[in-house]
């Protein structure tokens, strides 16, 4: 049983390692987490929710087309955006929703009336505005921040929203990547030292009188048959054991 | 006796133990789809815009004041200028499209920033204080920008140049901000930010009579007003005229930030008239080019003549000594002639 569990860890060991060398190189997640969204009726603006824009990663790129219009992108503080939204008729980008394939933006649509032109605010804390397609990248910072695609603030907003999330440190490494090496290594570890450090066989005595060796059925190796009563007098010890 | 596991029982315990791995591998393999988790904002107020947004706002202003210039057109302006800005530099366009030569304007002709007010502030309307490069004049101005709504830009409302010899109180960065003082409140002020702005109108008009000169310290400005009105009125009354001049606050122009000293900075907006009549057997009058060039004409028996002004005060802690006035911009932007 010793052995068995010895090698059961060894082998779960390999079994870990290899398992988080996977996850690490091979089956480690793509460097950037895309979602897009297309919305059928945008409305005047689309804008994240909160949280969306720090999803994961240190920093985001916004995509937003708008065939044959100017597009603008910017980020403020969520209040101020709020603010400047007012009671538009606007989509809020609400996360991520997993597919078969990927991922794509979840957004819900507010009812509402026309905004104003974001051009003309000041409240961008980050901006990109350029004709057709424009893109913006963000960087994390701490605080509440939304990002909001348009055109004019009139005009239905862009209806394809991209993000892409880059994906460094925490984030681009496989969540059981280092739990599923760490755990093989310490498994294997103690495996091979179950099997190393066992008690070594006794070195074999001579045979005395009235004593024979027969192999042992069940282990496989050598036991000694005591049957000599002289040898149980003089205290031998010489009972079987497996090693 | 020991019972040693066979060798299918063996097998059958590696199996078990690599499904156990095959799986976990598995589900480990499909990592969760992240979730949008909002970070915690601070309660406390935040400087109105970063450093960066301060100066892509003032370059915003430049462009379009450059632009407005370059064309004497004010509906270049109203994008980016408003409030006494806006007045003064559409009254200049207008003067000088009338071939009047254009007065000193007391004002910033350049407004490339050097450091900035930056008030910690929520909600609108909101507004910040640039300090500009020197202009033509060779002194800064500081450029008082503000915003009505979210939707609404900064726009350039007033832009006083600093008056010659006289040091600003340092504040906090622009990127900490500074406190935006109630105009109302004294709050350890020698006094409210708008009943400062109420004494010196009364100072401007009244001159050392006031109740409240003493709580002025002199400036140029002040002298300046005061010889300009006194010849003013005396040659109106040599000819049997009247002159009367008022000065009121505009309402809402009052805006003050604390100053590393524990006073403030004020800045206001005065709308100022002066109105003289001449008796019919003096004849008529001449008014100067640029106001002739606002009024449409050159005689005149009579006429109501309109500036604007706005006034930067250094409003020391209670018990400090007297506040002083650091920049001032003023100009005509209309007149009524009779």
């Amino acid at each position: 049983m010793h052995r068995v569990i010895a090698w059961l860890l060894v082998l779960a060991g390999l079994g870990g390692l290899v398992a988080g060398a996977l996850l690490a190189t091979v089956l480690r997640p793509p460097p950037t987490l895309a979602a897009v969204a297309d919305l059928g009726d945008p409305g005047v603006a689309v804008v994240s929710a909160p949280g969306v824009l720090e999803l994961t990663g240190p920093r985001v790129r916004v995509t937003a087309v708008a065939d044959g219009r100017d597009v603008f992108l910017g980020v403020a503080r969520e209040s101020e955006v709020r603010e400047w939204l007012q009671d538009a008729h606007h989509s809020e980008v609400t996360g991520l929703t997993e597919t078969g394939t990927g991922h794509v933006l979840g957004a819900r649509t507010v009812p509402g009336r026309e905004a104003a032109d974001p051009r003309l605010a000041d409240i961008w804390i980050a901006q990109s505005a350029a004709a057709g397609r424009a893109t913006l990248d963000w960087p994390r910072r701490p605080g509440r921040y939304l990002v909001v695609a348009a055109t004019d603030g009139v005009a239905p907003a862009p209806a394809t929203v991209r993000m892409e999330w880059a994906r460094t440190g925490a984030a681009a490494e496989h969540a059981a990547a280092r739990p599923l090496a760490t755990a093989g290594s310490a498994a294997l570890l103690l495996g091979l030292a179950l099997l190393l450090l066992r008690r070594p066989a006794r070195p074999h005595r001579p045979l005395r009188a009235g004593q024979r060796r027969r192999p042992a059925v069940a282990s496989g190796r050598t036991v000694i048959d005591v049957r000599d009563p002289a040898a149980r007098r003089a205290g031998s010890t010489a009972r079987g054991h497996r090693s | 006796m020991t019972v040693a596991p066979t060798s299918r029982a063996r097998r059958g315990a590696v199996t078990r133990a690599g499904g156990l791995l095959s799986t976990g591998v598995l589900l480990a393999g499909c990592a969760p789809t992240p979730v949008p988790q909002a970070q915690v904002e601070t309660a406390a107020p935040r400087p109105v815009v970063t450093p960066e947004q301060a100066t892509r706002i003032s370059q915003a202003a430049v462009e379009a004041v450059a632009d407005a210039d370059a064309a004497a057109d004010p509906a270049l302006l109203t994008e980016r200028v408003a409030g006494p800005e806006l007045a003064l530099r559409s009254a200049r366009y207008a003067a000088a499209r009338a071939g009047a030569p254009a007065g000193p304007a007391y004002g910033a002709d350049v407004l490339e920033p050097l450091s900035a007010f930056v008030p910690r502030q929520e909600g609108w309307p909101r507004w910040l204080i640039t300090v500009t490069q020197p202009g033509p004049d060779r002194l800064p101005s500081l450029a008082l920008l503000r915003s009505e709504s979210a939707r609404e830009p900064y726009r350039l409302w007033a832009s006083p140049s600093l008056l010659s010899g006289v040091s600003l109180q340092p504040a906090g960065s622009p990127a900490a901000g500074v406190e935006a003082v109630d105009p109302e409140g004294a709050a350890g002020l020698a006094a409210a930010p708008s009943e400062v702005a109420q004494r010196y109108a009364d100072v401007l008009l009244r001159g050392p009579d006031s109740l409240h000169a003493a709580e002025f310290a002199e400036d140029s400005y002040r002298s300046e007003v005061a010889v300009v009105t006194r010849a003013d009125a005396e040659a109106v009354r040599a000819a049997g005229g009247t002159y009367a001049q008022e000065r009121a606050l505009v309402p809402g122009s009052v805006v003050a930030a604390r100053t590393d000293d524990g006073g403030a900075l004020v800045m206001a907006a005065y709308d100022w008239s002066v109105t003289h009549s001449l008796p019919p057997e003096a004849g008529t009058g001449r008014l100067a080019p640029v106001f002739a060039a606002l009024a449409g004409r050159e005689a005149v028996r009579g006429a109501t003549r309109r500036w604007v002004e706005v006034m930067a005060f250094a409003v020391p802690p209670a018990g400090s000594g007297p506040v002083r006035v650091v920049a001032a911009q003023h100009g005509p932007v209309a007149v009524e002639a009779t």
